[in-house]
C-alpha cells in the first residue's frame, strides 16, 4: 500500500477542541463588527465573492453585446451604447475579474497551504480588498447613467484624450488606475506572505506548485502594473491639465500610450493564466492520485514565462508601421513563449499519463481547461505571425484567439477550483450532478460561442463594430455565437444555483474529500478562523501523503504555536529558503482603519473624476491620517519576554529588525514596484526624446539652470546620507541620534523641494506647451513627490520614537523610511541627470 | 488531445513511458523544431509582402495615393506629375494591374487601413505616414473598412477601391481634375443656390463653383466637385443617387448619429431635391 492510499484509510478520532485563548484570539467580531475583520482568509471569501459579482456583471454586458449582433443591422443599442458596452465588457472582465479574482484566491487559499495562520499583511490585504470593491463598484457603476467609459479597453490616444469630452474615460483612468494600487497592496502581502511565512520545513524546493505559480505571477504584477499606472496618470494629467505628453500637435506620441499600456497588456494575460495554472498544477495530481510530475520544469517553465512575456508587447502593434525587422524579432519572442507553455502541458499530461483518473466534476473542468486552451495556444501561435497578424488584427478572429485563451486558461480553472475547495470554505460539498452539467452547458456553450468567431473573422467582420449589413455572409455565424453565449450563461447560472442551494442542503464533507495531499486539506472543515491549528513540520511536496497521520497530529497541536495564552494574534516568520522557523510574528486585530482608509481613498478618486480636487485633497488628507494612526498602532512588542516556546523546545523572539524582517522586505518589494513606474516614466521621456527631431525642441522659450538643479542634487544627496544613518543610530539605541538625523534629513529634504520647483519655475516652461516642457515637469515633480511623502515618514517616525508609546516599536519604522528615502533621492539625481546635466554636457 | 485521451481512458498503455522523455521529446524539442522553422518562413514571407519595395526592384514606379483618415470618412488625394493634387473621398481610384503606394495620415485620431482582399491592415497615427502598397491585378470594386476603434461612427467608416482598366485611369484622373459641371437646367440652378445660401461651402468645396465665393471652399467634410460620380455617401453608408443624397442632406444626424454634418431639415421639399440634384449632376 503506498502512502497515496494509506492516507485515503485513515480515519481518525475528532480532535480536541482549540485552547480557549487561541479561539479567542481569533474570533471573527459579531454582527456588523464582522467588517473590522481583516483576516486574510474572511478578507479573501469577500473578495472571491466581490470577483463572482463583476464576472456576473461583466457577463450581462457580454450577453447584451452578442444580442446586438445577433442580428444584422439591429438597433437594440445605439452607436455610443454599443460602445461603452464593449469598453466595459472588456474592462471589467479584465480589471475587475479575471486578476483581483486570481489575486483573491491566492489570498484566501496560500495561508492554509502553506501552514500559515495568517498572511504578515492582513491590513494590508483588507484595505486593498475595500478599495477594489468601493473603486470597482465606482468605475462599472457610471454605465448605469450611460457616462462609461467608451474608447475600447486599451484606451487608445488621442481618441481617450482630445476627442472624448465627458467625464466617461476619467471614470477608467481614475477607477482603474486606483484598483490598479490594490492589486499592488495584494503583491505585497503574497510575495512577503510566500517568503515568509510557512509551515516549518517547507524549504523553497518543496514549495506548493501554486505558491510558484503565485510568487512569479506577483512578481510580474509588480512590474508590469506600474507602468500602467504612470501611464494613466500621465492620460489623466494630460486630461485634466492639458499636459501633452501624447498629442502629436504639441511633439508628443501616441505611440507611447501604446508601448505603456501593452508592456503591462500582454505580462497581463500570463498575470491571468499563470496563476490559473498553478490551480490545474495543484489539483490535477490530486484526481490522477499521483505528484505532479516535473516540479522542478514546471516552476522553471513559470519563472521563463514570467520573463519572456515581458519581451513581446510589440506584438500588439504589429500595424503601427514599426520597421518589419523589429516586428520579426517580436515575433520570434511571441513564438518563443510557447515553449514553456508547452512544457507545462507536458508536464500535466506526463501527470494523467502516470495517474488513474478519478471523474469527478473538478477534473472535467481541468479538462476542458486542457482542450480550449491548446486551441487557443495554436491560434496564439498563429497571430504572432507578423503577416498573418496584418489580416486578423482587430478582427473577430483576435476575438475568439482572446476568449479561448483567457476564458479556456482561467475561467475554466477557477470553476473546477470552486468545486475543489468549497469544502474547505463551507464544509459541504457542491453537488456532482449540477456541477457536470454546469461544466456542459460551459463547455458547449463557450465552443459554440467562440468558435465559429474564428470565421467570422477570416470572413473580414472588424472588431467593435455596432453592427453589420445583412449580406456580408456574416449573419449566420453571429447568430451561432450569439446562441451559444446564452448556453453558456446559462452554465454560470446553475454553477451559482448550485453554490447558493449547497450552503444550507449541500452533503457535509468529511476531512479531506478528494484525498488530496497538499497542506490546506490537513484542517478541519470548514477550515475554523484559527486557520492551522498548529503549524507543522512538512518533509515534502505532499505532506498528507508524505504523512498519513499529519492531519490528526496537527488537530492534537503537537506542533508549533498550539496556543496563544494572551489571546494576541500569531504565526511563524521562517526563513526565505530554508523555512526554519525564527520569529513569532504578532499580527494585528480587527479595526476599522482599513474599510475607512478605503472609503476615504474611494472619495479621493471619485471627487477627482468630476475635478473636484478640494474636495479630493481633504479626503487624501484623511487618509493619510488614518494610515499613520494605523501605524502608529503597529510594531506590537509585548513587554517583559523576548524568547517564548513555541512548541517542541523551540524558543523564538517577538521581534526582530534589519533584512530579516517582514516589514524590511515588504518596502524592498515597494520600492522595485516603484522603481517599475519611475521606470516607465523614464521610458517615456527618452523615448519621446527618440521619436522627436530636436530635443528641447525648436520654439520652446526658457532653459534649465544647472546651478539650481546642482544645489538641489547637493542638499538631497547629503539628506540620503543623514536618512541612510539613521537606522544605525537607533539600532545603537541612540534614539535622540537617530531623531536628530531625520530632523536635519528633512530640513535637507524640503530645501532640495525648493531648489526643484526653483528650477522649474525659473525656467520659464509652460507644461501645457510641449510633451517636452510636460515631460521634464513631471520627471522633476514626480520624485519631488516622494520625497515630501518621505517627509511625513520623517517626521513619523521622530514622533513616535519621542512619544515612545507604551508597548509599542518604531524600528521597522526607522529602517523601511530610511529605504524609502534613499531610493526617492537616487530617483531625483537620476532625473536630474537626464534632464539637467548630460544634455548642458554634450 | 489525441495524447490526452490516451492517457485518461487507456491508463495501463501509458505506464510504461518515463515522463521525462514525454516532456523533453514533447514540451522541448518538438515545439523548438516547429517554430524555429516557422519564425524563419514568417520573416521571409513578411518581406515578400511589400509589393512597394518589389515593384522598385523590378524598376516600377508606384502609383502614388496619400490617405487621410477622418472621423469617420478618408479623404484621398492623388499628386499629380505636374505638383498639383486631386481631391475625392471615401474611394480610390487605381490603375488595375500597378502597385499603388499608399501614404496614410490621419487628421484627429488613430485609424486603420484595411482591404482584406488586398492586404492587411496598416494604422494611420497621428504626426505619422505610414505606407501601403496594394495592388487590384483585374478592374473591379472592392471593399474596405477602418479597422481600428475611432470613436462613435466607426462602424461606419468605410470606403471602396476601384480598378479601371490601366488606359482608362488617367481619364478618370482627368474628369476628376476638371472643375464642377456647370448647372444646366433652372432646377440645377436653384440647387447651386441653396449650397452657396445654406452655408455648405464652409466645410465643402466644389471646384469651379462661384469662383472666389467664400461660401465654397471648406475643407472640414469632403470635395463635393465630383460627388455625382461616386458609389456610395457618407463613407459608404448610403448608396448615391437623388433620394439618398436629399436622405443624407436631411438626416445625417438620423442616418450617421454624432457625424461633424448636421441635419439641414428646415429645408423646405423643393430646395432639398433641387440641392440633391445638383449634387447628384456633378458627375
Amino acid at each position: 500500500m503506498t502512502h497515496i492510499d494509506e492516507a485515503r484509510a485513515v480515519h481518525p478520532p475528532p480532535p480536541p477542541p482549540a485552547p480557549p485563548g487561541l479561539t479567542a484570539a481569533w474570533k471573527a467580531p459579531e454582527g456588523l463588527g464582522r467588517l473590522k475583520e481583516v483576516n486574510n482568509t474572511f478578507i479573501g471569501a469577500l473578495y472571491i465573492g466581490t470577483g463572482m459579482m463583476f464576472l456576473v456583471l461583466g457577463g450581462v454586458l457580454a450577453l447584451m453585446i452578442r444580442y446586438q449582433l445577433a442580428f444584422p443591422g439591429n438597433t437594440f443599442l445605439t452607436e455610443e451604447q454599443y460602445n461603452q458596452v464593449f469598453t466595459m465588457h472588456g474592462t471589467t472582465m479584465m480589471f475587475l475579474f479575471a486578476v483581483p479574482i486570481m489575486e483573491a484566491t491566492s489570498v484566501w487559499l496560500l495561508p492554509l497551504q502553506l501552514g500559515a495562520r495568517d498572511l504578515p499583511f492582513p491590513r494590508i490585504s483588507a484595505y486593498g480588498f475595500w478599495c477594489y470593491l468601493f473603486g470597482g463598484s465606482m468605475a462599472y457603476a457610471s454605465i448605469f447613467w450611460w457616462l462609461a467609459p467608451d474608447s475600447g479597453w486599451f484606451l487608445y490616444v488621442p481618441l481617450s484624450s482630445q476627442y472624448s469630452e465627458g467625464v466617461n474615460n476619467d471614470f477608467w483612468l481614475l477607477g482603474i488606475g486606483f484598483i490598479e494600487i490594490s492589486a499592488i497592496a495584494q503583491v505585497v502581502e503574497v510575495l512577503v506572505g510566500i517568503l515568509k511565512t510557512r509551515a516549518v520545513g517547507m524549504s523553497i524546493d518543496r514549495l506548493p506548485i501554486y505558491a510558484w505559480y503565485i510568487l512569479v505571477t506577483a512578481l510580474m504584477i509588480g512590474f508590469g502594473f506600474p507602468p500602467l499606472i504612470l501611464g494613466d496618470v500621465l492620460l489623466e494629467v494630460e486630461r485634466a491639465f492639458d499636459w501633452p505628453f501624447f498629442d502629436a500637435t504639441r511633439g508628443g506620441d501616441p505611440l507611447l500610450w501604446q508601448h505603456l499600456f501593452w508592456f503591462f497588456g500582454h505580462p497581463e494575460v500570463y498575470i491571468i493564466f499563470l496563476p490559473a495554472a498553478g490551480l490545474v498544477s495543484t489539483i490535477l495530481p490530486t484526481f490522477m492520485q499521483t505528484p505532479l510530475v516535473g516540479y522542478t520544469w514546471v516552476v522553471l517553465a513559470a519563472i521563463a514565462t514570467g520573463f519572456l512575456s515581458f519581451g513581446l508587447w510589440v506584438h500588439h502593434m504589429f500595424t503601427t508601421g514599426i520597421p518589419y525587422l523589429s516586428l520579426s524579432f517580436f515575433s520570434a519572442a511571441s513564438m518563443a513563449v510557447t515553449i514553456p507553455t508547452g512544457i507545462q502541458v507536458f508536464c500535466w499530461m506526463a501527470t494523467i499519463w502516470s495517474g488513474r483518473p478519478v471523474w469527478k466534476t473538478p477534473l472535467y473542468f481541468v479538462m476542458g481547461f486542457l482542450f480550449i486552451f491548446i486551441l487557443g495556444g495554436l491560434t496564439g501561435v498563429m497571430v504572432a505571425a507578423v503577416p498573418f497578424d496584418w489580416q486578423v488584427h482587430d478582427t473577430y478572429f483576435v476575438v475568439a484567439h482572446l476568449h479561448y485563451v483567457l476564458i479556456g486558461g482561467m475561467v475554466f480553472p477557477l470553476f473546477a477550483a470552486f468545486y475543489y475547495w468549497t469544502p474547505l470554505f463551507s464544509g459541504r460539498m457542491l453537488s456532482e450532478r449540477l456541477g457536470k452539467l454546469a461544466f456542459w452547458l460551459m463547455f458547449i456553450g463557450f465552443n459554440v460561442t467562440f468558435f465559429p468567431m474564428h470565421i467570422t473573422g477570416l470572413l473580414g467582420m472588424p472588431r467593435r463594430v455596432t453592427s453589420y449589413p445583412a449580406d456580408f455572409g456574416w449573419d449566420t455565424l453571429n447568430l451561432i455565437s450569439s446562441l451559444g453565449s446564452a448556453v453558456l450563461a446559462l452554465g454560470i447560472l446553475v454553477f451559482i444555483v448550485d453554490f447558493a442551494t449547497h450552503l444550507r442542503w449541500g452533503k457535509k464533507a468529511e476531512r479531506n474529500p478528494w484525498n488530496a495531499g497538499t497542506l490546506e486539506w490537513a484542517t478541519a472543515l470548514p477550515s475554523p478562523d484559527t486557520g492551522v491549528r498548529s503549524v507543522p513540520i512538512v518533509t515534502g511536496h505532499y505532506p498528507i501523503w508524505d504523512n498519513p497521520h499529519l492531519p490528526e497530529q496537527i488537530q492534537r497541536g503537537d506542533f508549533f504555536l498550539p496556543d496563544s495564552p494572551q489571546g494576541r494574534r500569531e504565526t511563524l516568520r521562517t526563513g526565505s529558503v530554508d523555512a526554519r522557523p525564527e520569529q513569532i510574528l504578532i499580527l494585528p486585530k480587527p479595526s476599522w482603519l482599513p474599510l475607512l482608509a478605503g472609503v476615504t481613498t474611494t472619495v479621493t478618486f471619485g471627487v477627482s473624476i468630476f475635478y473636484m480636487w478640494t474636495l479630493a485633497g481633504l479626503a487624501a488628507a484623511a487618509t493619510l491620517v488614518l494610515i499613520l494612526a494605523w501605524a502608529w498602532n503597529s510594531e506590537i512588542v509585548p513587554e517583559g519576554e523576548t524568547e517564548v516556546h513555541v512548541g517542541r523546545g523551540v524558543y523564538l523572539p517577538y521581534y526582530t529588525r534589519g533584512t530579516q524582517s517582514h516589514a524590511w522586505w515588504a518596502m524592498v518589494v515597494l520600492v522595485a514596484v516603484d522603481a517599475a513606474a519611475y521606470g516607465g516614466l523614464l521610458f517615456g521621456y527618452l523615448y519621446t526624446w527618440t521619436v522627436s527631431a530636436a530635443w528641447p525642441p525648436e520654439g520652446v522659450s526658457g532653459g534649465l539652470d544647472a546651478g539650481t538643479a546642482g544645489v538641489g542634487a547637493v542638499l538631497l544627496a547629503l539628506s540620503a546620507g543623514a536618512a541612510t544613518l539613521a537606522p544605525f543610530a537607533d539600532r545603537a539605541d541612540r534614539r535622540f541620534a537617530m531623531i536628530g538625523l531625520f530632523g536635519v534629513a528633512t530640513l535637507l529634504g524640503a530645501g532640495g523641494i525648493w531648489y526643484l520647483l526653483a528650477l522649474l519655475l525659473e525656467s520659464g516652461f509652460d507644461p501645457t506647451v510641449h510633451a517636452y516642457t510636460a515631460l521634464v515637469w513631471m520627471m522633476v515633480i514626480w520624485p519631488a513627490g516622494h520625497i515630501a511623502l518621505g517627509m511625513i515618514m520623517t517626521l513619523f517616525c521622530m514622533s513616535k520614537a519621542a512619544a515612545q508609546p507604551k508597548g509599542l516599536a518604531w524600528a521597522h519604522a526607522v529602517d523601511t523610511t530610511a529605504l524609502w528615502w534613499g531610493w526617492s533621492v537616487l530617483q531625483t539625481l537620476v532625473s536630474l541627470s537626464i534632464v539637467v546635466f548630460y544634455p548642458q554636457l554634450v | 488531445m489525441a495524447m490526452f485521451a490516451f492517457g485518461l481512458f487507456m491508463p495501463e498503455r501509458t505506464k510504461g513511458i518515463p515522463p521525462i522523455k514525454l516532456i523533453v521529446f514533447g514540451g522541448v524539442a518538438f515545439p523548438v523544431v516547429v517554430l524555429t522553422a516557422l519564425s524563419v518562413y514568417t520573416a521571409a514571407v513578411g518581406g515578400k509582402v511589400d509589393l512597394g519595395r518589389n515593384a522598385r526592384a523590378e524598376g516600377r514606379e508606384p502609383v502614388r495615393v496619400n490617405v487621410d483618415g477622418v472621423m469617420w470618412w478618408w479623404e484621398v488625394e492623388y499628386p499629380q506629375a505636374d505638383g498639383s493634387t486631386v481631391k475625392s473621398a471615401n474611394e480610390i481610384h487605381v490603375p488595375a494591374g500597378r502597385p499603388v503606394e499608399i501614404h496614410l495620415t490621419t487628421r484627429d485620431v488613430i485609424h486603420s487601413f484595411w482591404v482584406p482582399t488586398l492586404h492587411g491592415k496598416m494604422d494611420l497615427i497621428p504626426g505619422r505616414t505610414n505606407r501601403i502598397t496594394i495592388q487590384m491585378d483585374e478592374p473591379g470594386v472592392v471593399r474596405g473598412q477602418c479597422a481600428e476603434f475611432c470613436g462613435l461612427q466607426h462602424t461606419l467608416m468605410s470606403f471602396w477601391v476601384v480598378a479601371h482598366p490601366p488606359d482608362e485611369f488617367d481619364a478618370w484622373i482627368e474628369a476628376q481634375r476638371r472643375p464642377a459641371a456647370e448647372p444646366a437646367t433652372p432646377e440645377l440652378v436653384r440647387g447651386r443656390d441653396a449650397f452657396l445660401a445654406s452655408g455648405c461651402g464652409s466645410c465643402h468645396q466644389i471646384r469651379g463653383i462661384a469662383e472666389g465665393s467664400a461660401n465654397a471652399g471648406g475643407e472640414i467634410g469632403p470635395d463635393l466637385t465630383h460627388i455625382g460620380s461616386r458609389l456610395s455617401l457618407g463613407a459608404a453608408t448610403l448608396p448615391n443617387g437623388i433620394g439618398p443624397l436629399s436622405g443624407w442632406i436631411a438626416g445625417s444626424q438620423q442616418i450617421k448619429p454624432g457625424n461633424r454634418m448636421p441635419s439641414y431639415h428646415h429645408l423646405d421639399g423643393e430646395t432639398l431635391t433641387a440641392l440633391a440634384a445638383y449634387l447628384e449632376s456633378l458627375k
